[in-house]
């Protein structure tokens, strides 16, 4: 038994066992995986833990090495990113466009007695800026002195000035501007002027409003047939406040149409019977 | 023995998890580095050949079981490496790290090339590969330097410890022989 404390003896003892269970494990199916795969059991939350500490460590180095690379990437994103903001600019300009035009076709296919042309707003008035504006068509389009001009939303105003290739438009807001309209409530007759604009507001007076008439904030008035000028029905506006002046009723209206925001206007001319 | 035993396996295992948990997330040139190796052929180193079979033989057993490779590889190779380190007469006039680092290097090397070689034997031998070829040049400058590298860093760690317990026992027997 004295060779057993021999070191090259026990070396052989354990290359021997290690073999066998090497050739033991070698075959997939072996109970011996069950064994240590339940000892490994156990450290495996340990494992995990550090792997995930190692794929934090491994991004930051990452990040730390390609540090270039990213910032280029990102400085690409961001120029790719100001690209599809300005195309969807552009697409949701196209998209409101369409909706305004679709919408004054529709327009003209109801006021079948009127030629209706579609114009540009291409300068503005350097005094009355929002009150008086040209447009881009005239009379060689069909564009007559006191044809309507509306948008989708409403009532803009009439011609008041033609040129062959350019009108000029008064809006309703102008104070020269005066029209009948039609409370939509009530059918009352109002009129409508023009008023000096000088604050924020954009705003037309409707004057000599009788007691009887039942007028509330909020109420639409529209065009009407009495009015030679404009088709019955088009939208001017809404009563935004109520004023008693010197035993006089009258209240300011808000007009339908932004004139602020006027680029694309509808020329209604009447057609020639 | 207890002791040693008692220091080694948990450390082993703590190296062990590290090893194939958190190092191959922070690869250095595409290297590993073999914490567990190193410290088996350390302790060998410091040790003697009989400690350097058990250690072998444990640290081994650790890696197969936390990578669930066949069970027994690891250990055969720790093992026989542990064995023949333990040879080194250090206590003699071996006692010096850079020695210490030149044989556990060389071992590391040598386990590196006889690893690639019974992989590479593995893979003929089971139809994987057509035919049986290696390319040492580029397993040498892309695996084994780098890995070198990586456990030559991590080795002076591990020789310190080593040291110091072997330096702890020493004086523990001497302080029973003074005793006794």
């Amino acid at each position: 038994m004295k060779f057993l404390k021999s070191k090259w003896v026990k070396l052989c003892i354990v290359c021997v066992v290690l073999i066998g269970v090497i050739l033991f494990s070698a075959n997939p199916n072996s109970p011996i995986h069950f064994i240590y795969k339940g000892i490994s059991v156990p450290l495996q939350p340990l494992q995990s833990f550090f792997s995930g500490v190692g794929n934090r460590f491994s991004k930051a180095a990452d990040y730390f090495f390609h540090y270039d690379t990213i910032e280029q990437t990102y400085q690409q994103i961001e120029e790719e990113n100001d690209q599809l903001k300005s195309e969807r600019q552009d697409i949701e300009a196209l998209q409101e466009e369409n909706e305004e035009l679709r919408t004054l076709l529709g327009m003209a296919a109801e006021n079948a007695d009127y030629d209706c042309i579609v114009a540009n707003v291409i300068a503005n008035d350097t005094e009355d800026w929002f009150t008086t504006f040209s447009i881009d068509k005239g009379s060689n389009a069909g564009i007559a002195i006191s044809d309507c001009v509306v948008t989708s939303k409403g009532l803009v105003g009439k011609v008041v000035a033609v040129a062959p290739t350019s009108a000029k438009v008064m809006a309703i807001v102008q104070e020269e501007s005066t029209l009948m309209g039609r409370l939509t409530k009530t059918n009352d007759l109002v009129r409508i002027r023009g008023m000096e604009n000088l604050g924020m507001d954009i705003l037309c007076k409707m004057d000599r409003v009788d007691e009887t008439v039942d007028l509330a904030v909020g109420d639409q008035i529209q065009t009407t047939n009495s009015e030679e000028l404009y088709p019955a029905g088009l939208v001017i506006g809404t009563v935004k406040e109520l004023v008693e002046e010197n035993n006089q009723r009258y209240a300011l209206v808000e007009p339908a149409v932004d004139f602020r925001k006027l680029d694309k206007i509808m020329v209604m001319s009447k057609k020639e019977e | 023995m207890g002791k040693k035993l008692a220091i080694f396996i948990p450390l082993m295992i703590v190296f062990g998890v590290l090893q194939t948990s958190l190092f191959p997330k922070m690869m250095l040139l595409n290297a590993i580095p073999n914490l567990v190796f190193v410290t088996v052929c350390t302790a060998a180193y410091f040790f003697g050949s009989e400690d350097g079979l058990l250690f072998g033989i444990v640290g081994g057993l650790i890696l197969d079981i936390l990578t669930e490779y066949i069970l027994g590889t690891n250990a055969l190779l720790f093992a026989v490496t542990g064995f023949m380190i333990g040879f080194f007469p250090r206590k003699n006039f071996w006692d010096k790290m850079p020695i210490a680092l030149g044989i556990v290097m060389g071992a590391v090397f040598s386990e590196q090339m006889i690893s690639y070689l019974l992989e590479r034997i593995g893979l003929y031998l089971s139809g994987a590969i057509p035919d049986f070829s290696m390319n040492l040049g580029g397993v040498l400058l892309q695996k084994v330097l780098p890995g070198l590298l990586y456990d030559a860093i991590i080795f002076l760690p591990i020789y310190f410890t080593c040291r110091s317990v072997d330096r702890h026992i020493d004086r523990g027997k001497k302080l029973m022989a003074d005793f006794s």
